[in-house]
């Protein structure tokens, strides 16, 4: 998969679970500065984000990530 | 030897001047050589736990990266460090506790007269123990190597900025910067950095913490006497001792690894103009709700989230919620015990997750910035009554004295009237600098000037205020004993 | 040399430069706020220290403070009289006040108010020599010694200003709100204790005594005492020791330590007189201010007593 396709299905994801459809994530978007985006609310964004992507993540490769961009590269990797 | 002496303002120059002085490759060497003499300033006997405890998870953690491949046996030594290194904290902390709680519940364990159950705990295993844990599960989610130097990870352990009160840092940001060549090498930028925190510390410790605790610790020892009024000044002046000792302390922490260029994570961001408890977690002894966040609520929250797979429970909560509920109920009840053996912190720890799941639960937005950062203050305070009282007892007395009997303000008297006043003071010089720094940050900055004059006479105005307002006996900082 | 070096040593040779500055400059502004009061514990001290001229000078603690009335003695003795009595200051501080005020005059006689516990080592005592801090400059070698018992490195920070005047803007600011009245170095206490007062501290007391580990003699204290007797001695000054009254707690009889200044008076041939346990004083609550110093009424009595008893010495 493209990650700009990735891209796009985490923005998706990131719009339901965060109950904001006019969210714009991209590759730098970090925690701080999107809003709602909290430790609490990301528990439900990765559970909702494995179900799409159908994998699963362990809580320290979440960690590693220090923003979207790696998140996405991470999902990207998983996959192939 | 505690920060606040004479000994260590002789020692940390002296370990500094040292350490530029040796060869890169020594330097492991010497700042382990200076943090365990450090340590047993304190009580040689110590010098035993903390270096069992290096050797344990040291060896655990090369046998969990030996078998990165086999999830059952790394999980093994996982359980066998977390097993010993919580056990090790539980026997010597928590086991005089126990060991009261069960003999008044069931008269089964033997009377609370022996010295075996009431050892001393060493000083700073509640930060020493977590900072070596973050390593071994850093380990084990594979988020690095395990450290093959013997040294360098004893150093990790105890390095003695950190090694009484932390932060507690994390392995992967603190355990690679003794191996970094460039951050070693001696900029002027770094020692005038770390001084300037030092003076910071010292400032909220001598000028603001150990003048407020005399006023606080004679209203406390006779909670009888005083009515709601006095309480409420008390535990006002309370949020500031605590704050500022701890803060105070940090800072010299912070500062002093600073000195040698080594970047230690803040613990704590003016925690009362915190606008939510969530937010004040993110400002106060951050680096402990980070561990907390890290090892204890998100693997939890993820495992909750995993099983509870209803739409609703009991017909209106969602599983998110149910999930927050447990989770911050499970970490903040460990948060309570981590700070010691008394109910009083366990009911502080349980209060403050009950803060977090009630706003959770009414997630409002807005609304104006001072009235929320005044209820999270009060909500806070309610909180430090259970947190600095001897037992639940004393705590009920003084919240029903705030409630129903205010009586007047308890004015000390002959010498002892003197230190509050010197408190409030020392607490208004600091509120004018940490207001500046929250609110105004843009403008004008005399701490943070371009000009070197001005910047060195801002440091030079708080080292002629603490000799001019400080107390110079030496007295503890608090959170020591944990 | 390394360039960052260079970059440092200059940072901090600047950085000494400011401070010593700074600690001048602000340092002398708060030393003449120090020595503009016009009332107060340290504006006593500062009186005693350079302007107290008398025939007879009382030293002691807060006891000695409360309880000898100048007007009340000039009257008795017909000569002058100064109270340089401190609150909380024991036995070293006597002797390096004593020394100091004998650089300046010499007068007849000395009376030394002691009280029973005065050879036991304190803390406290030890503590409140920190209220000499503030006239270091001027007698650096009289009072420099006397704070080194507190801690060696008290050397290093008298150098600064700033340090030698710790902890005194509070009572400054606090008495020039509320003044605080004195006779010649002395100052009146107001209150009569009443029978519900004399429980509570008596309570107090006891519980306070109760947690306190066993006393120890302290030779620093000793010596002092003995110096204190032979500065005046040497100069002929005459010199007396009084225990003055106390209602309740304070006992020289079996107490080791009024033992031990008892001898040391008895060595120099010092008179002690002792109201410790005096009879009258003991059925008059009504002189006391609380059970261990006396109101005014009660300054006044003892100072007319003591008056006579002292006349036999002059």
């Amino acid at each position: 998969m493209e990650s700009i396709e990735i891209l796009n299905r985490i923005n998706n994801i990131f719009a339901l679970v965060l109950e904001n459809q006019r969210l714009t994530l991209t590759r730098e978007s970090v925690i701080t500065n999107v809003e709602g985006w909290d430790s609490f609310t990301n528990i439900k964004l990765i559970l909702t984000m494995e179900k799409q992507f159908q994998m699963n993540f362990n809580t320290f490769e979440i960690q590693a990530c220090r923003n979207i961009g790696d998140l996405c590269d991470t999902i990207q990797r998983k996959l192939t | 030897m505690y920060f606040n002496t004479t000994q260590y303002i002789l020692f940390l120059p002296l370990v500094v001047i040292l350490f530029y002085l040796t060869p890169f490759r020594f330097r492991w060497f010497l700042l382990l050589a200076a943090s365990y003499y450090f340590y047993v300033c304190w009580r040689a006997e110590f010098m035993v736990v903390i270096i069992f405890s290096t050797m344990v998870n040291y060896f655990s953690a090369i046998l969990i990266a030996r078998n990165k491949q086999d999830k059952r046996k790394k999980k093994i030594f996982l359980v066998i460090a977390l097993v010993i290194n919580l056990g090790m904290l539980i026997l010597l902390k928590y086991l005089g506790f126990i060991n009261d709680f069960f003999h008044e519940l069931f008269n089964i364990t033997p009377a609370p007269t022996s010295p075996l159950l009431y050892l001393i705990a060493p000083v700073g295993i509640s930060y020493f123990t977590l900072q070596s844990l973050t390593y071994v599960f850093d380990t084990y989610y594979n988020l690095r190597e395990p450290e093959k130097h013997p040294g360098i990870f004893a150093l990790y352990v105890a390095f003695f900025p950190l090694i009484l009160s932390g932060p507690i840092e994390q392995s992967t940001h603190l355990l690679p910067q003794f191996r970094d060549r460039e951050r070693a090498k001696l900029k002027s930028s770094n020692i005038e950095e770390g001084i300037k925190l030092i003076i910071w510390g010292y400032f909220l410790k001598l000028v603001v913490a150990d003048r407020t605790s005399i006023y606080v610790d004679s209203v406390f020892s006779n909670v009888d006497r005083h009515g709601g009024i006095t309480f409420i000044a008390a535990i006002i002046l309370y949020s500031f001792q605590i704050y500022s000792d701890f803060a105070g302390y940090s800072c010299i922490a912070i500062g002093s690894a600073r000195l040698m260029g080594f970047d230690v994570l803040h613990n704590f961001n003016r925690p009362y103009f915190s606008q939510s408890i969530r937010e004040f977690w993110t400002r106060w002894h951050i680096s402990l709700s980070t561990w907390l966040r890290n090892y204890l609520f998100s693997p939890l929250s993820y495992y909750f989230m995993r099983k509870l797979q209803k739409e609703r429970y009991l017909k209106i909560i969602r599983p998110e919620l149910l999930t927050y509920g447990i989770a911050t109920s499970i970490t903040f009840l460990m948060c309570g015990i981590w700070h010691g053996a008394n109910f009083t912190f366990i009911i502080w720890g349980i209060l403050h997750g009950i803060y977090l799941i009630v706003d959770r639960a009414i997630n409002k937005k807005g609304g104006n910035k001072v009235v929320n950062i005044i209820i999270t203050y009060i909500l806070v305070l309610f909180a430090w009554i259970f947190f600095r009282s001897e037992n639940v007892h004393q705590s009920m007395t003084i919240i029903k004295a705030i409630l129903t009997h205010p009586g007047s303000l308890y004015i000390p008297f002959d010498s002892d009237v003197v230190a509050p006043v010197y408190a409030v003071l020392g607490i208004f010089i600091m509120l004018l600098v940490e207001v500046k720094r929250e609110f105004f940050n843009s403008s004008f900055s005399l701490s943070g000037n371009k000009n070197e004059y001005i910047r060195m006479a801002s440091y030079g105005l708080i080292i002629f205020l603490i000799l001019y307002l400080g107390v110079f006996d030496a007295s503890q900082f608090m959170y020591v004993k944990f | 040399m390394n360039s960052q070096l260079k970059i440092l040593l200059l940072k901090a040779l600047k950085f000494v430069v400011i401070l010593a500055i700074l600690d001048l400059g602000l340092g002398m502004a708060v030393r003449m706020l120090f020595f503009t009061q016009s009332s107060g514990k340290f504006y006593r001290m500062n009186r005693t220290f350079h302007k107290a001229k008398a025939d007879v000078f009382i030293f002691g603690s807060s006891r000695s403070n409360h309880h000898y009335h100048p007007e009340v003695l000039n009257k008795e003795l017909g000569l002058t009289s100064y109270n340089v009595g401190a609150q909380g200051q024991q036995i070293l501080f006597q002797t390096t006040v004593q020394k100091i005020i004998l650089e300046r005059i010499h007068p007849k006689l000395l009376v030394l108010d002691v009280s029973p516990d005065w050879m036991y080592k304190s803390s406290e005592a030890n503590d409140n020599l920190s209220e000499l801090r503030p006239f270091y400059f001027g007698y650096p070698d009289i009072i420099g010694p006397v704070l080194s018992v507190q801690s060696h490195i008290q050397k290093l920070w008298l150098h600064s200003i700033a340090y030698q005047y710790n902890s005194t803007i509070v009572h400054i600011i606090y008495y020039r709100l509320k003044p605080q009245l004195d006779v010649d170095g002395y100052v009146p206490l107001l209150h009569f204790m009443s029978p519900q007062d004399f429980q509570e501290q008596r309570k107090a007391d006891s519980i306070r005594f109760s947690g306190m580990k066993p006393k120890s003699f302290d030779t620093v204290y000793e010596n002092a005492l003995k110096r204190f007797l032979q500065n005046a001695l040497s100069l002929k000054i005459k010199v007396v020791m009084v225990y003055s009254p106390d209602y309740w707690g304070a006992k020289t009889e079996g107490n080791p330590s009024a033992e031990k200044i008892n001898k040391i008076g008895r060595a120099f041939d010092i008179p002690v007189i002792d109201y410790t346990e005096d009879p009258f004083f003991r059925s008059h609550p009504g002189f006391f201010n609380d059970i261990h110093h006396l109101n005014d009424d009660g300054a006044r009595e003892f100072s007319k007593q003591i008056a006579q008893k002292l006349k036999a010495y002059l």
